[in-house]
């Protein structure tokens, strides 16, 4: 044994950073705090809680889809609710639940991550929430209206969606949700990208950030590239749809396929928006738990850009079957894209490799990620063939791949998040039996409800249909997924009992209850305002408070002599 | 992750990589339907190709993650590991692999993904599939012209299905055509659909590919459905394909002009 378990107090060598508020910290509480309070950790607090609860709500609306669709004939609800259904289940969980919790999570963790106080711009911070909620809600009121909410799938493709076909207010609540979040979103990412380029405390260089910062800065630039596309070509549809323009109408001189154009031109990098946050996640959670340096990080760095790279360059790839595309570049360019998501499955192999590794449910979600993320990635490279793709694409294979990616991948990493810093943002720890109970029935609820689905796309079956006959043969693996998401639906329910019983009876965790790394385990739990008010240790590396607590067992490039001394 | 301590390959990954291939190599069409077409016999072997090299690649990470949860869980072991980083020469290694697999894939991919495409010489048969909310429309006629009154003209009901009649062993172009919103023509044991775009058949849209050539191998019945969301009815929104042999095929094709004739006048 080299290292020792004692833990030098942290705020040796401390930094001032920049002079401390005179006033004594006056906190408010409740209502008063969630509407004006802009400290970071607030925001980032309402973001998850909001985004968690559109969560809920969307997967309540996609265990009625499966109940619909266990049977062929139609029992619980007809097609034209079936569409709603469908519709706002893909849009909140792509728009109002995913990417608003990665920003949630960047909010409480990147200005604690990196040292500073506080966002550049905490009033814009707040002021973006609160668009954000506006523009979920408006989504979600379509569900009220006399029509009902939008019901022509979240990608919205006119003529589907003009005036003529989709008339109702359920369709224009939609469109103004969609140019909400896609302002909020934007001004999250400046927040974030202007953060992260100004505020690192001393010491802190690029190469020295966490995984996390990188990856939310190159999401950031990705946000600033795309989501303006997005909410342009909404701005447009809304014109053709109220004011008579044509952008979109083939009968009056428009292409409809321009829409495909300008969606999938957000929509694919927005696949990467929502999955790389939660890719930077699981990296912090896998060297943590394994007591490893994160492997390869200047590579994983670089895979994460390329990613982001590449990712503009092939959103066609959802438009083969339309005849309209050059098939031979986007079929290039989106199956290189596997390239650096293999060095990063790679690197996170790496870190685990030789490491100490501990099942917290953390790291168990991260490993879940890691096992399920391979599945959406091998498919995916599937799908990026032309050839293939025109028998796959529409089909359940498609709503497969996808799951695993979002589902599987995503979802999985905000449960890491969740159960990794939940003891930072609330000071306690969430119940790690609980914990288990939960990751083991989404682990199994999930495989049982998308992995079938993989085969029904094979034999034939569309995605969007609300209804299948009895002679497609379609019917016993539509149970087995209904199964299958019935297990996923009852996985969340010891989950909110796990946040219920810590909230009333949890242990207090203390400041560094996992053996942290980066600088946010070097504060309290929950931090104060202004966040280090011991100041900081040294940044010397990428893992400040590793090299603080064990300063003679730093990340080597070549062998560790040190390791070798250890274990002979 | 070479040159360390605990280095020590798994005993069982080899071989129980090499049954997996072997039980996954004798499923022949892994899931896909049987193809009734020439170029769907193409879209067979690719896809077998692709989806042994996608179970490999996911044995060997699930393996490897195995091999990390069993080997190097923490237990009572709790000291300070290996705080090694960086490994130049592997990190090469993995990123070139994944960009040869991929190169070879892409160039497999191109030749089938050609031929999918192709559409040389004349063809036996020339239909115009019109699709509109919620039904679809054959209209057979003599050349790739489409112009003029269509030969056959084959319409759905709300209580029947339209049928698409074609001959064994021809050669059919389809020529797509949308009235109201997107569809997509897809009979899933072609093993390829396409997108029936508005405006596609127009010179407003140009550069829209809306024609797709088979050539028929089976006789027998299956079911064609519209893969693209297109409104309320999308899901019944299906059709019949009948492939019947050279005397079925004149028989039903003088009949039915027949029929359309009659209705035409």
């Amino acid at each position: 044994m080299t290292a020792t378990r004692e833990v030098p107090p942290t705020g040796v060598e401390a930094q001032p950073l920049v002079e401390e508020p005179a006033a004594p910290e006056r906190r408010l509480s409740g209502f008063l705090r969630w509407t004006t309070s802009t400290d970071h950790k607030d925001v980032g607090l309402s973001y998850m809680i909001t985004a968690f609860v559109f969560f809920l709500a969307a997967g309540c609306l996609a265990l009625l889809m499966r109940a619909e669709l266990a049977d062929p004939g139609q029992e619980m609800v007809g097609p034209g609710t079936f569409n709603e259904l469908f519709t706002m289940h893909g849009s909140i969980m792509l728009l109002v639940f995913l990417s608003p919790f990665a920003f949630g999570i960047a909010n409480y963790c990147v200005p604690l991550m990196i040292g500073a106080r506080d966002m550049a711009f905490p009033r814009i911070n707040l002021l973006s929430y609160w668009i954000y909620l506006g523009g979920g809600l408006s989504m979600v009121f379509g569900f009220v209206t006399a029509d009902g909410a939008a019901d022509f799938g979240w990608f919205a493709y006119t003529p589907l969606s003009d005036s003529v076909r989709s008339p109702g207010l359920g369709a224009e609540l939609w469109l103004v949700g969609v140019a909400l979040l896609g302002i909020s979103g934007i001004l999250s990412a400046l927040n974030i990208v202007v953060t992260v380029f100004t505020m690192r405390t001393r010491g802190m260089t690029m190469f020295r950030m966490p995984i996390l910062v990188w990856n939310f800065v190159v999401v950031s630039v990705m946000v600033l590239l795309v989501f303006p596309v997005l909410t342009a070509a909404a701005a447009m549809l809304w014109t053709d749809r109220n004011l008579g323009s044509v952008v979109y109408d083939a009968t009056a001189g428009g292409q409809p396929i321009i829409w495909q154009h300008l969606f999938w031109f957000f929509g694919h990098p927005e696949v990467y928006i929502l999955v790389l946050p939660y890719f930077g996640v699981v990296t912090e959670v896998f060297a943590v738990f394994s007591r490893r340096p994160v492997y390869g990080y200047k590579g994983l760095v670089f895979a994460t850009c390329s990613i982001g790279a590449l990712s503009l360059g092939v959103w066609a790839h959802h438009m083969y079957a339309t005849g309209a595309v050059l098939l031979p570049f986007f079929g290039v360019m989106t199956m290189l894209i596997a390239v650096p998501t293999g060095v990063k499955m790679f690197n996170w192999l790496g870190t685990m490799w030789l490491g100490r590794v501990r099942f917290s449910t953390a790291m168990t979600f991260a490993i879940g990620f890691l096992a399920v993320f391979v599945i959406g990635g091998v498919t995916g490279v599937i799908l990026a063939s032309p050839a293939l793709d025109f028998h796959l694409t529409d089909s359940y294979f498609v709503v497969a791949h996808f799951h695993y990616v979002l589902s599987g991948g995503a979802v999985f990493g905000v449960f890491a998040a969740i159960y990794y810093w939940w003891p930072k943002w609330f000071g306690k720890k969430l119940h790690e039996g609980w914990g288990h109970v939960h990751f083991w029935l989404n682990f199994i609820g999930f495989n049982l409800t998308f992995f079938v689905q993989f085969i029904l796309g094979l034999e034939g079956m569309p995605r969007r249909v609300a209804d299948y006959t009895e002679a497609s043969g379609f019917r016993p693996l539509n149970v087995v997924s209904s199964i299958g998401a019935a297990v996923l639906g009852v996985s969340v329910l010891p989950f909110l009992w796990n946040a219920y019983r810590t909230w009333r009876r949890g242990e207090p965790a203390g400041d560094d209850p996992w053996d942290g790394q980066t600088l946010e385990w070097a504060t309290s739990s929950p931090p104060p305002i202004g966040n280090f008010p011991e100041g900081l240790p040294p940044v010397r590396s990428e893992r400040p408070l590793w090299d603080l607590k064990y300063p003679d067992r730093k990340a080597t490039t070549g062998a560790d002599p040190a390791a070798r001394k250890a274990t002979r | 992750m070479t040159g360390e301590p605990h280095e020590r390959r798994p005993r069982w990954l080899v071989p129980s990589l090499s049954a997996l291939t072997a039980v996954v190599i004798s499923g022949c069409d892994l899931g896909l339907p049987s193809p009734i077409t020439r170029e769907g016999e193409n879209v067979t072997r690719l896809w077998s190709v692709f989806t042994i090299l996608a179970l490999a690649i996911v044995a060997l990470i699930i393996g490897l993650i195995v091999v990390v949860v069993i080997r190097y869980r923490r237990g009572h072991r709790d000291d300070i590991p290996s705080q090694r980083q960086y490994n130049f020469p592997l990190e090469i290694t993995y990123t070139v692999i994944p960009l040869v697999i991929v190169g070879v894939l892409f160039g497999l991919t191109i030749p089938v993904q050609e031929n999918l495409g192709s559409k040389e010489g004349a063809a036996d048969v020339y239909v115009e599939v019109v699709g509109f909310q919620w039904q679809w429309q054959f209209r057979y006629f003599e050349d790739e012209s489409y112009e003029g009154d269509p030969r056959i003209v084959v319409s759905g009901s709300p209580e029947q299905v339209p049928v698409l009649v074609l001959p064994v062993d021809a050669t059919v172009r389809f020529r797509l055509v949308a009235q109201d919103v997107i569809h997509s023509f897809w009979v899933p044991e072609f093993l390829e659909k396409r997108d029936l775009i508005p405006g596609a058949e127009t010179d407003v849209s140009p550069g829209i590919d809306n024609v797709v050539e088979v050539e028929t191998t089976e006789t027998g019945e299956w079911t064609g459905r519209c893969a693209e969301y297109c409104g309320l009815q999308h899901a019944y929104m299906d059709f019949e394909l009948r492939v019947v042999d050279e005397a079925e095929w004149q028989s039903w094709s003088s009949e039915a002009a027949d029929a359309t004739g009659e209705e035409g006048t």
